[in-house]
């Protein structure tokens, strides 16, 4: 299975804290089933999380090698969560931020961003030829309808949800959102977004999906990975 | 949240009664224009979703097949529609003209059907002041001897006073109502706003309308002002 969505970058942003708390998570993803990890550190300006693509470089570096060096059998891959805002098109030019692979961007807004611009900001990335994966799609207070989220598809966004907030950690209403949007398909990703170390929210999905919905669907989700083969 | 689909029926259906009833408007204004020098056309309306951006992106292909040399600028600089009806990333435009060191060369656009445009860029406070601005105006200046047609999209007369302020920049405006869709009261207030303005109102168009209705046999249709109220 995999996790698109983890703040296991230690040093550049509100993640974990060091190494050692990194490869703690990374066992805990792994013993529940996770053997494809994204570490996706932010990319926000106004939160000052600028790490340089050569920065985070290193420090991923490093983190493969510790992994390794444990016979942790996961792979790794370094991406960004990408907070939107006017420069993403041209940072994403620049080869400022990182994609999770080939053109798919895993992208984020305010909380409380209208629902106008995230539709243009999803045009705009299609446009330009990018696959624009929206992150934990449940917590923006604007997009609180099953229409919203069609559309944002029909553009051509993907949609993740939080792990924790499937089970209901991020709140009721969050989770009946999830709820529905499971129901009508309408979620392409589940991901822990883990800052740090947390109980097992992914396997905990999985089998909540599973007992909810069904086994076919828990897996289909879990395992997307084959939407970066598309 | 709605999905916003324009379809230029002259260049996608040429052969449809729908793209001819275009080239009827192109006609009309053309006959207006024996007296009168008509190049610069503005549409509005008087509220949003009434049919303006799709008016403007058919009439310039209607001009654009007639061999003419046409551009459309995305002047609705609060909410700009061009870029979706073109495919285009907005990341280019009048913005990047006013505020930035852009020539107008560099932020003029191929569009589809030999239609050239210029879109809104990143967002400009207050418009009304930018619009009104020596800099727009030698923009169209420039644009006349670049260009044989120039159609200025514009927000709806109601909502601002953009449209106003575009309407004493251009040679003539097309007011753009929609069946169904259009108050009758808010197109009274808006087409007595644009005259208290002097605006050059060359005619209506009555967008939307089902060529399956009897008594209609094109989906849009023009006549001069003048004769709708007699």
């Amino acid at each position: 299975m995999i996790d698109i969505h983890t703040h296991l970058l230690p040093f550049v942003d509100d993640g974990v804290d060091d190494f050692d708390e990194s490869i703690e998570i990374i066992k805990s993803l792994f013993s529940q089933g996770i053997n494809h990890i994204f570490v996706t550190p932010h990319y926000y300006r106004n939160r000052n999380y600028l790490s340089s693509v050569s920065e985070n470089n290193k420090i991923f570096s490093e983190l493969k090698s510790k992994v390794k060096d444990l016979s942790i059998d996961v792979s790794l891959y370094l991406g960004n969560e990408i907070y939107y805002d006017k420069d993403t098109l041209k940072n994403i030019e620049n080869q400022m931020v990182l994609p999770l692979i080939n053109n798919y961007y895993l992208i984020e807004f305010s909380i409380n961003e209208s629902t106008y611009n995230i539709t243009e900001a999803i045009h705009n990335m299609v446009s330009k030829g990018y696959k624009p994966i929206i992150a934990h799609v449940e917590r923006y207070k604007n997009l609180s309808k099953l229409e919203d989220i069609k559309v944002l598809r029909k553009i051509g966004a993907l949609i993740q949800v939080n792990a924790y907030a499937v089970l209901g950690r991020g709140g009721f209403s969050s989770k009946r959102f999830i709820k529905k949007l499971l129901k009508k398909n309408l979620v392409d990703f589940i991901a822990t977004d883990s800052h740090a170390i947390h109980e097992n929210h992914f396997i905990k999905a999985y089998k909540y999906i599973e007992k909810k919905f069904s086994q076919e669907q828990a897996n289909e989700i879990f395992n997307n990975q084959n939407i970066f083969k598309k | 949240m709605e999905f916003f689909e324009y379809r230029n029926v002259v260049i996608e259906t040429p052969n449809s009664l729908e793209a001819e009833a275009y080239r009827k408007l192109e006609l009309n204004i053309r006959m207006l224009g024996l007296d009168q020098d008509i190049r610069v056309l503005q549409t509005t309306s008087p509220s949003p979703k009434d049919g303006k951006t799709t008016t403007a992106i058919n009439l310039a292909a209607v001009y654009a097949e007639r061999g003419l040399k046409t551009i459309i600028i995305d002047l609705d600089l609060r909410r700009p529609k061009i870029h979706r009806a073109f495919h285009k990333a907005n990341d280019i435009g009048f913005y990047d003209y006013i505020v930035g060191d852009k020539n107008i060369e560099d932020i003029i656009l191929k569009g589809d059907g030999d239609i050239d445009l210029i879109l809104s860029g990143e967002r400009i406070s207050s418009p009304h002041i930018v619009l009104q601005s020596k800099k727009t105006l030698d923009m169209i200046e420039k644009l006349k001897t670049m260009y044989d047609v120039i159609i200025v999209d514009s927000p709806p007369v109601l909502s601002v006073t953009d449209a106003f302020v575009i309407s004493k920049i251009v040679d003539g405006v097309i007011f753009v109502v929609a069946y169904n869709q259009t108050k009758k009261d808010e197109a009274k207030v808006a087409l007595e706003q644009l005259k208290d303005k002097k605006a050059n109102i060359l005619g209506t168009v009555f967008a939307n309308v089902n060529p399956k209705i009897s008594g209609y046999n094109y989906n849009y249709y023009y006549r001069e002002i003048e004769e709708e109220e007699e």
